[in-house]
């Protein structure tokens, strides 16, 4: 069997504080190659704790997070910046887009920060994924003069443009009407056909979870269920 | 290098705040340069006021002695001393000159002319006649000639302690800048002096300028060296007008303590201007983050951005600062004030420029270790 893309071992994290808060408990989990999930659960459930250390942004306080194979938590901060960077894309719930900077500047600045293509590559194939979600015609726009829809596009292209095996999606049409909400699923899913990359969607929107492949739900800090349709 | 195009983008984002962190900085850096060279030039021009047409360093005679013997040969060992500029020797006596009724009380000094010329300004300073040239004639000041109503090619007597008498032709008229100096030194040969007043071949004094007059001290001490063994005594500028050399080592210490004070200030706004930026900018240091810029990439945006503002606030400031104090200068020359020299002390305002940009990148430090330390799940969590 193909290692899978992540893995999770008896993944725990508190936050210490005052009062120390335990939001994951155990968590054992396998993301295959390929895969569209979703990950479910309500509010403070620890949906967003744990995409957060899927993604390496925050470690573990037990367990350990494999990324394609490779354990985590001895790796230094530089060496998960460029893990994340090769192997990892993201979307947020406000797009969190670089507003300093335009569209493609946007898409490309993880290829920037990698240092792997030259500018003219870059360029090229951060126009290619804008074609690819639709943003032909505001590419040179500065991403603060964008509709809300297209901010998101604009983030989606960029969370591709290194070709992650891993993109980690939460609530990424939290701010969009239905519409616009179809549509961004609709081009994820076709992303995740034409090019294999794995998807984990965190969303608290039942309907949208149905429409993936695979539902993990999360409750009060354990995976409650875990569905492959 | 991706940490510079976004410290570039940082910066070109928001022009008008840019342009007046930069003007801010430029500011206190010309403040900066104009009191420096101000003060320095103040200080210069005040040294040189007091201390032309003066010896540094002088060699006397020694205990119980009122001439030197073998003088030639402390001129030549004296001449090989680093730093000296000018040697004269001199044979000098007080006397009397009068013309008609009228007398006064005059120190005769007898020069070699073209030597003490290194020493007194007389070349640019005789307003009237010639220097003398053989032992008939003498060079008086302007308030002496005024006093004994004399001018050019006019006759006066020289009346030794002795009560020996010798008549001179006047062969011009000086103005040294002193009236103490201008009414009381009358010129001669030094062939002249000494046949006057019987010294030989002998002479009173060696009088010495140096390069730098505030190592007249440190010279003193080798020129006592070179004259080891020869029974003199030596002078030098410095312990003969103590407070003067203190009113200069202030001005010196309170430039300094005046510098050091703008130089923290503009330390202290570039700090605090950047650590400011990073507050502003976090969000955007998160994102990057997430997306796998490096910690030390993240802190270069914040050092490269000090740099910049050092090195475009230093070339304003610079341009300010100069000109500035030219315009300073040619105002005050306008008023016919010239005690400031007008030297542009390039290694000062080099050194100064490399200050400033080392210190703008260094107070960026702060700033960029904060930014180097900003978590991006942080900035995820809390938007």
């Amino acid at each position: 069997m193909a290692e899978p893309v992540l893995r999770l071992e008896g993944v725990e994290k508190t936050y210490l504080g005052a009062v120390d808060t335990k939001v994951l408990f155990g968590i054992d989990l396998e993301l295959e190659m390929g895969l569209f999930g979703s990950l479910v659960g309500q509010s403070g459930s620890g949906k967003s704790t744990l995409l957060n250390v899927m993604g390496t942004l925050d470690r573990p306080t037990k367990g350990e997070v494999y990324v394609m194979g490779a354990p985590t938590s001895g790796m230094t901060k530089d060496q998960l910046a460029h893990l994340r960077n090769e192997a990892i894309g993201f979307v947020f719930q406000f797009h969190y887009l670089l507003p300093e900077f335009t569209a493609r500047e946007n898409v490309m600045m993880p290829s920037l920060i990698a240092g792997s293509l030259s500018q003219g590559e870059a360029r090229k194939r951060a126009d290619e994924l804008m074609d690819l979600v639709g943003l032909e015609g505001v590419k040179d726009n500065p991403s603060t003069k964008m509709s809300g829809g297209q901010q998101q596009r604009t983030a989606i292209a960029r969370a591709l443009m290194n070709r992650p095996r891993l993109v980690l999606a939460d609530e990424p049409t939290g701010n969009l009407d239905s519409d616009t909400t179809a549509r961004v699923y609709k081009l994820l899913r076709d992303i995740n056909r034409e090019l294999g990359t794995t998807f984990l969607i965190v969303t608290h929107d039942r309907r949208i979870a149905e429409q993936t492949d695979r539902i993990i739900e999360i409750r009060d800090g354990r995976i409650s269920m875990d569905i492959r349709k | 290098m991706v940490a510079i195009r976004v410290a570039m983008r940082f910066l070109s984002s928001n022009k008008s705040q840019t342009a007046l962190i930069v003007v801010g900085l430029a500011i206190g850096i010309a403040i900066q340069l104009f009191v420096g060279l101000l003060l320095q030039n103040l200080g210069a021009g005040f040294i040189d006021t007091v201390t032309q047409n003066s010896s540094h360093v002088t060699v006397l005679p020694g205990e119980n002695a009122t001439q030197l013997q073998g003088w030639q040969d402390m001129v030549a060992r004296v001449e090989g001393i680093g730093g000296v500029t000018g040697v004269s020797a001199a044979a000098d006596s007080p006397a009397l000159l009068s013309k008609g009724a009228t007398s006064s009380s005059v120190l005769v000094r007898g020069f070699d002319f073209e030597r003490a010329s290194r020493i007194y300004s007389f070349k640019k300073d005789i307003y009237e006649g010639f220097p003398p040239t053989d032992g008939s004639h003498v060079l008086i000041g302007r308030e002496l000639a005024t006093k004994l109503k004399v001018g050019v090619g006019d006759n006066l007597t020289v009346v030794t302690a002795t009560r020996e008498t010798f008549d001179f032709t006047v062969s011009g008229l000086y103005d040294l800048g002193s009236a103490a100096v201008n009414e009381r030194w009358v010129v001669m040969t030094l062939g002249a002096s000494q046949t006057v007043f019987k010294f030989g071949g002998n002479v009173t004094s060696i009088e010495i300028t140096v390069k730098d007059v505030l190592t007249a001290r440190s010279t003193a001490g080798k020129v006592k060296s070179a004259l080891a063994g020869s029974p003199v005594r030596v002078e030098n500028w410095e312990d003969n007008n103590p407070s003067v050399f203190s009113a200069v080592s202030a001005q010196k210490a309170s430039g300094l303590m005046i510098q050091s004070f703008v130089l923290i200030s503009l330390l202290i706004g570039i700090a605090s201007i950047l650590s400011i930026t990073v507050l502003q900018k976090s969000k955007q240091i998160g994102i990057l983050k997430a997306m796998g810029i490096r910690d030390r990439d993240a802190s270069i945006v914040f050092l490269f951005q000090g740099f910049f503002y050092g090195v475009l606030g230093t070339m304003l400031g610079t341009v300010i600062g100069t000109g500035l104090f030219l315009g300073f200068l040619k105002g005050i020359s306008a008023s016919g004030n010239n005690i400031i020299t007008s030297t542009l002390n390039l290694p000062f305002i080099v050194g100064t420029a490399l200050v400033v940009i080392a210190a703008a990148t260094t107070a960026s430090l702060a700033p960029a270790l904060k930014s180097r330390r900003l978590s991006p799940v942080e900035v995820i969590r809390n938007g």
